[in-house]
């Protein structure tokens, strides 16, 4: 009996029943950095943001918890808003101290006037849908915290409007990328959940399987994406496979320049007892099937 | 000290060695996992003496060699303080609702838990580690989301070091002679299934460390810690509740069955010292706060294989010596 008394009442410490009210918390849906340091949070179910001023991200937060009147939970932010100000600190901060999710979407942005101007929630849907489409290569903030701790110590960032991507460094340096290298990035950081692909006479030609194979031989490092088309013909195949490969060499090559490396070039190096510093060539290779 | 059962042996020692296990300081990547292999198979042949037939009890060489029980006394208390300097470190590290009234509740909870002996915690112990095999279930789910197989390949770098940091962090292995005398029947299969259980969840993390935390868990301090960070499940719902009450759950655990390991010892020697067994905690805290934590793990860890089975080859020597006499 007491057994079952036990069993019965230890879920009741899982609740947080003794914890304070719903109202007395603030929980963020987004939070925007800039320098060193103005912080703006949104919360949910709120219009436009609130700005701080502080030295660091814990300062900030009690600055913020005072302007709010109560405790600020930071557990489901789910948009993170930087722009090239060198704010890498302050997100490993916000990370590692405040518990930000690891699933929290990154955006390059003006982060004060983005967050005041929009709602965080349509921005992340419009990532997320983005992502599910193949339009946008899976970033969140635990891909950018490891990128950074990479030896190019540059993440890969979707910019305002979801459609193009930065290469940002942790001091805040920034390289955008041209639009042909952004489709080649949808493929070379994995094999992108697309249905079609539209060539540049807009045929449109389905995609039954994508496939994207790491391997490195004689210190080379080579990527080979592999596609399976249906209804396809010969010259429609050639055109996309053209367009494919020009657009991972460019990406490719934006990336070297860069001296970044947002593609996981450095696992394949070290599985392969390859020098990672600095990266090696990377030669791809794009097989379309039908 | 009571009578206790196979799986309650088993949950005793799985609960305190997972403690050491997720505050590792340090990944050593695919080569310390095989050194920590290694060390699993150095503990086996350390607890070999300990699983034989006749096996000198534990208690009645305490009485005869009475230095012998300080010794072992003061191990566990050793090893119980290093939990502290454990406990002072890694908390804050990967559980941020960590203040100095979280800390009070623990110390609170230690004692009563070691007022209440080792038959209760030992009929605790199957339940919790329950609540740690359900923790590191979510744990594997978080993670597995953000799995990149390239990152597991077979590395020779670390494997010395995963050795020693493997073999260092097994000081419960100490108690496995002194807990034998007091279990109901064998308890070689409990030791026999605590020690690859201990090996399996100890590479499960490292590994999941490395193919989701990749170089995030391995840049920081408390990797395992670190890991619980990233691996959430689910969007709408953060597993920090669960993970801050298994890390809770065994940390009470190990410090209750050093304290209790402990007050045995000290009992056997003097018997009025059984009330005064509650006074080993702000012991073991004084001590965390005067040594080093890395020097209180040395010096247990130097001690461990002779305590695991020098102690019982030496009565075992003794005993026969007497009986040829």
């Amino acid at each position: 009996m007491k057994r079952l008394v036990c069993l019965c009442l230890l879920p009741l410490m899982l609740t947080g029943c003794g914890s304070e009210g719903f109202a007395d918390r603030t929980y963020t849906r987004a939070i925007g950095l800039h320098g060193a340091l103005q912080m703006c949070v949104q919360g949910f179910e709120q219009e436009g943001c609130t700005v701080t001023d502080a030295g660091s991200i814990g300062e900030a937060l009690q600055f913020e918890e005072a302007a709010a009147g109560g405790r600020i939970f930071t557990g489901h932010t789910e948009l993170l808003c930087v722009d090239g100000s060198g704010v890498g600190d302050a997100v490993e901060a916000l990370f590692l101290e405040q518990g930000i999710s690891p699933g929290c979407k990154v955006l390059y942005t003006r982060p004060v006037a983005y967050l005041q101007q929009h709602d965080a929630a349509e921005t992340v849907h419009s990532l997320r849908m983005a992502e599910r489409s193949g339009l946008l290569p899976r970033t969140e903030l635990a891909t950018v915290l490891e990128e950074w701790l990479g030896v190019g110590q540059t993440a890969l960032v979707p910019v305002e409007g979801c459609r193009k991507l930065v290469l940002l460094r942790q001091d805040g340096k920034t390289t955008a990328l041209s639009e042909q290298a952004c489709e080649g990035m949808r493929y070379l950081r994995h094999a992108p959940a697309v249905t079609n692909v539209t060539l540049d006479d807009g045929t449109e030609i389905g995609i039954d399987r994508i496939r994207l194979r790491k391997t490195a031989e004689d210190g080379t490092v080579r990527f080979t994406v592999k596609l399976r088309v249906r209804n396809a013909s010969p010259s429609q195949c050639s055109a996309l496979h053209e367009k494919l490969r020009q657009a991972c060499e460019m990406a490719v090559r934006e990336m070297h320049t860069a001296r970044a490396d947002v593609i996981g070039v450095q696992e394949i190096c070290e599985s392969h007892g390859i020098p990672a510093d600095p990266l090696p060539e990377v030669q791809v290779r794009v097989e379309v099937q039908q | 000290m009571n009578r206790l059962d196979k799986v309650q042996l088993f949950a005793l020692l799985l609960l305190s060695g997972v403690w050491t296990v997720l505050c590792t300081p340090a990944l050593d990547g695919t080569g310390g996992m095989l050194g920590a292999v290694l060390g699993c198979g150095v503990q086996l042949l350390l607890c070999l003496p300990l699983l034989r037939e006749s096996v000198p009890e534990f208690s009645r060489t305490i009485q005869q060699h009475r230095w012998l029980g300080i010794v072992y006394a003061a191990y566990f208390t050793i090893w119980g303080s290093f939990g502290f300097s454990q406990l002072h470190d890694a908390a804050p590290a990967g559980l941020h609702a960590w203040s100095g009234g979280a800390v009070l509740l623990i110390l609170l909870t230690c004692l009563y838990t070691s007022t209440a002996g080792l038959r209760t915690a030992g009929r605790a112990a199957p339940f919790l580690a329950v609540l740690l095999l359900l923790s590191v279930a979510v744990l594997t789910i978080g993670a597995g989301k953000r799995i990149i197989p390239e990152r597991l390949f077979l590395q020779t770098e670390g494997i010395r070091s995963g050795f020693l940091s493997y073999l260092a962090g097994s000081g419960e292995l100490a108690a496995v002679w002194l807990l034998l005398g007091r279990i109901r029947g064998s308890g070689n299969p409990a030791v026999l299934a605590y020690l690859p259980a201990k090996l399996g969840l100890y590479l499960l993390l490292s590994c999941l460390s490395i193919v989701a935390g990749g170089r995030l868990t391995a840049s920081q301090q408390y990797p395992f810690l670190t890991l619980t960070a990233l691996a959430q499940p689910l969007e709408g719902q953060r597993a920090d509740a669960l993970y801050l009450l298994a890390f809770v759950t065994l940390f009470v655990m190990h410090l209750t069955l050093m304290t209790g390991l402990a007050g045995h010892c000290l009992t056997l020697l003097y018997p009025r010292a059984e009330r005064a067994v509650p006074l080993l905690l702000p012991v073991m805290l004084l001590l965390s706060r005067i040594f080093p934590g890395e020097g209180l793990q040395m010096a247990a860890a130097c001690c461990m294989p002779v305590l695991t089975a020098g102690g019982v080859l030496f009565a075992g020597l003794r005993e026969r010596r007497r009986a040829a006499v």
